[in-house]
């Protein structure tokens, strides 16, 4: 900020001087030049001057959806459930965006040269020091307080787990009835509008999937299995060290668990206010609970571990189970939220109940899932196509790629999801398009297009696409791709949202074809999967977190962070691409087409 | 045209310098936009006019035409220009001592280029005729002055009565387009369209107004201006009528001359 401002001074000193130049000139080399021109180089200069003047100042450009009630919206839609009615106080509504860099920088980035692979002997003792951590998850008696954040090890190799893992919570049994936790919370907040009060319940949509049963694991899953891992990371690129980095990742997550079964993000340094991007978000995730552990059960889920299977069952099955408590009885699973972190949670919540519900079909996560995702279908703005921080607001891009990834797993998981509600999405990816090749997506349709952005809407295109059996265009694959490799991870501050997103959709342009390595998409995907895997096993604490020290950690603390961290490298096996072949039974589980 | 190279070097100089500025202005501010928060929606001025409709480029030569009428008169009419007062006081003050002849005195006015020496000439080229007859000279000259100091002065008066109208035109436009845009059955309830184009719709007038409102004023101050150098050429052209009219050297003949102190004071 403070080299903008120099800059800024800099500028109009400049300009000052060539003012002050131009007059002396006038009056004394220049004073033959017709009087005329004089006057129309000097009426020039005053117009360079406001036109300079008019770049600096910036203009609020009001978004919709703001204002203490609900806008009257005449809906022309057939296919349109209720939408809850929600009255509350606040008024101003700053959208959370996920931004970092708007442009690309002038100078191309210089090559990266690729790290060496780490070989690794079979087994090492850090397996074992992994185990104990496990170990003493399940076994240690006292209260964890959060642990100081952990430094660095050295670049490039992964990080030595000797420091002693930090003590944990006590176990419950899962037979007990949680008691109210007495932790130290984080942060004092500001007094939130009531949710409860003046709720009116709302009419759940029917839901088709009571009839529709699976009996096999969707084809997308398939290598989240261990017999089929193997494959999955050589081919993307993954190592044992990454597959150690997510086991102590996942162990310090199983240790970071409160009481009541979920995750508690302020005890984990979230909301903070970091002033990200020079907005004040009031701390915005310090009650995100059921954000952060949706993402914390995401990170389980990722890897292969369900609450039926796997050393972690009773750590999952509590944290679902704490989920649906939060729940209200509209379906929303936001819990406490503030209002900038309310959609977010509610859409990663939702996301894990229906990832678990894929992985397991487990009829006990039916009603609830089938009623958040209700309550995310009439959150949808019906002509825009987005969702933002209260139902029926207009969207933004940032949150539609957690409702599509919700969304696309819950109808991987049987529950009916209307055309029209992709027909809306597909429009709202069109409208914030951005570039000569429409690679490049903007936070909004009214703003300019952003890497974080492009990143999220690139992975919500290739899903999109991919419900139709189809691919992104390559022009459009290809200056997205371009885009995103301008910022490999390693430079600047580490942007976790951001890497997520785009090792999603770059993992998944080279995954879905078989291509070549020389192939540009491979190569991308090759040379952004090391500095990623080189970047995160380097900035792993010692007891398996990473640091809150993100541009977007703030937020959500150090639980997301390691979550996002762990599913970066889970982005191997995490999702198979569709074969062309199984056109029998992709997407559309249980929808009609 | 002394120095032609170093005046064209300075001139391109010069020119190059503008562009380089413009663009690394546009970097700095692309910078400060990609720092500012896309969470909240801002755009910058610039951006909203280049976004304002067919009608600003129009205004823009309005004002750049307006500018340059603003300077030209800005210039013209410094008082140099028209009624130096230190070649006034002189002027009239050797003739009163009889220290100027007539053709010396016409010397003198073509050599000073204000308007005032202009209607001093067309004075002394009637030296001792009638006062009616010089009078006269006096008048139509002033007339003349009158007319070059008021040339420019009708495009600034119409810059500002031009200016809100075009800016008008263009918000009607715009709010035309706002309509139809949400005429259109895609965007019914979405007050927020409408609402940006109308607020899109008015920015046209805005910078009518923004260039008409200076254009005015400057219109006023430079009248009021051009009205006082009228009046004060026509009371200096008076006082010379009554030193070289006819009556007026006769006049003079009948006083005593003065002594020799106020001759050396006159040179």
């Amino acid at each position: 900020m403070l080299s903008h401002f120099t800059a800024w001074i800099a500028l109009w000193s400049v300009l000052a001087a060539i003012t002050v130049a131009l007059v002396v000139l006038f009056r004394t080399r220049w004073r033959e030049v017709r009087a005329w021109k004089k006057c129309a180089v000097l009426s020039l200069w005053v117009h360079v001057l406001l036109a300079c003047f008019a770049m600096t100042v910036r203009i609020v450009s009001g978004s919709a959806g703001s204002g203490p009630e609900e806008p009257i919206r005449v809906a022309i839609a057939i296919e349109c459930p209720n939408r809850p009615t929600e009255s509350h106080e606040e008024t101003l509504d700053p959208p959370l965006a996920c931004e970092e860099s708007a442009d690309p920088p002038l100078v191309a980035p210089p090559e990266t040269p690729l790290p060496e692979p780490v070989e690794e002997p079979e087994e090492s003792p850090m397996d074992e020091l992994i185990e104990q951590m496990v170990e003493e998850v399940f076994n240690s008696p006292e209260v964890s307080p959060p642990s100081p954040t952990a430094t660095a090890a050295e670049p490039l190799e992964p990080p030595p787990l000797l420091a002693p893992p930090e003590p944990l919570p006590q176990e419950i049994l899962l037979a007990q009835e949680p008691a109210p936790v007495e932790e130290p919370v984080g942060p004092v907040e500001s007094v939130e509008p009531m949710r409860e009060s003046a709720e009116p319940k709302v009419q759940q949509r029917e839901t088709k999937q009571a009839s529709v049963v699976r009996r096999s694991l969707p084809s997308e899953y398939r290598h989240r299995s261990e017999e089929n891992r193997q494959q999955a990371l050589a081919r993307g690129g993954g190592n044992e060290a990454s597959e150690r980095a997510v086991r102590s990742a996942l162990a310090w997550l199983a240790g970071a668990q409160a009481q009541h079964g979920g995750w508690d993000a302020s005890r984990h340094g979230g909301g903070v206010e970091r002033v990200v991007l020079g907005h004040n978000r009031q701390g915005a995730g310090s009650r995100g609970d059921t954000g952060v552990t949706g993402l914390a059960l995401l990170a389980f889920l990722g890897s292969g571990h369900t609450h039926q299977q796997g050393p972690y069952a009773d750590r999952i099955g509590k944290g679902l189970v704490y989920l649906r408590r939060e729940q209200s009885p509209d379906g929303a699973l936001y819990g406490d939220a503030k209002i900038f972190a309310r959609t977010y949670c509610h859409a990663m919540a939702t996301f894990a109940l229906s990832e678990a519900l894929v992985m397991t079909d487990d009829p006990d996560l039916l009603p609830a899932t089938s009623n958040a995702v209700s309550y995310t279908l009439a959150a949808q703005h019906p002509v825009d196509g987005g969702w933002r921080y209260r139902p029926g607001d207009a969207g933004d891009t940032s949150q539609l790629g957690w409702q599509l990834m919700a969304l696309k797993s819950a109808e991987l998981a049987g529950i009916d999801i209307p055309e029209t509600t992709w027909t809306r999405i597909e429009r709202f990816l069109r409208r914030v398009r951005r570039g000569p090749a429409g690679g490049l997506a903007a936070y909004t349709p009214f703003s300019r297009p952003s890497r974080t952005m492009t990143a999220e809407a690139y992975f919500c295109r290739q899903s999109i696409a991919a419900r139709y059996r189809g691919q992104v265009a390559s022009q459009a694959a290809t200056e997205a791709t371009e885009s995103l490799m301008r910022s490999v991870p390693g430079r600047g501050k580490q942007n976790l949202y951001f890497w997520y997103y785009a090792t999603l959709a770059l993992h998944h342009a080279q995954a879905a074809v078989e291509l070549p390595d020389d192939h540009p998409q491979r190569q991308a995907w090759i040379e952004w999967n090391n500095a990623l895997v080189a970047e995160l096993l380097t900035s792993q604490n010692d007891d398996g977190s990473w640091s809150a020290d993100t541009v977007w950690g703030g937020y959500g603390g150090r639980v997301y962070t390691t979550a996002m961290a762990a599913l970066c490298l889970e982005v191997y096996y995490r999702y198979a691409p569709v074969e062309p072949a199984a056109v029998a039974r992709g997407w559309r589980v249980g929808g009609r087409r | 045209m002394r120095l032609p190279t170093t005046k064209t070097f300075s001139r391109y100089a010069f020119g190059f310098a503008a562009i380089v500025l413009l663009n690394s202005n546009r970097a700095v501010a692309q910078e400060a936009a990609t720092e500012a928060a896309e969470a909240i929606p801002t755009t910058s001025l610039w951006e909203m006019l280049l976004a304002g409709g067919p009608l600003l480029a129009p205004i823009a030569a309005c004002s750049f035409v307006l500018m340059l009428a603003v300077f030209e008169r800005t210039l013209s009419l410094r008082r140099s220009r028209v009624s130096p007062r230190l070649f006034v006081e002189r002027f009239l003050l050797q003739i009163e001592e009889d220290a100027l002849g007539r053709e010396e005195a016409l010397r003198r006015c073509r050599e000073n280029h204000s308007l005032t020496a202009e209607v001093f000439e067309a004075a002394v080229r009637k030296w001792g005729k009638p006062a009616v007859e010089v009078e006269q000279a006096v008048i139509d000259e002033g007339e003349r002055a009158t007319n070059q100091m008021r040339k420019f002065l009708r495009v600034i008066n119409g810059v500002a009565t031009v200016c809100p109208l075009m800016g008008l035109l263009g918000t009607v436009w715009g709010m035309m387009e706002a309509f139809n845009a949400i005429a259109g059955s895609s965007a019914m309830g979405r007050p927020e369209l409408l609402a940006g184009g109308i607020s899109g719709a008015l920015l046209s007038t805005a910078a009518g107004l923004f260039v008409a409102i200076p254009a005015l004023i400057l219109y006023l101050f430079f009248v009021g201006r051009v009205d006082m150098l009228t009046m004060e050429i026509d009371r200096n052209g008076q006082q010379l009528v009554n030193l070289i009219s006819a009556e007026g050297l006769e006049d003079r003949k009948s006083r005593p001359s003065r002594g020799k102190a106020t001759k050396k004071r006159a040179a």
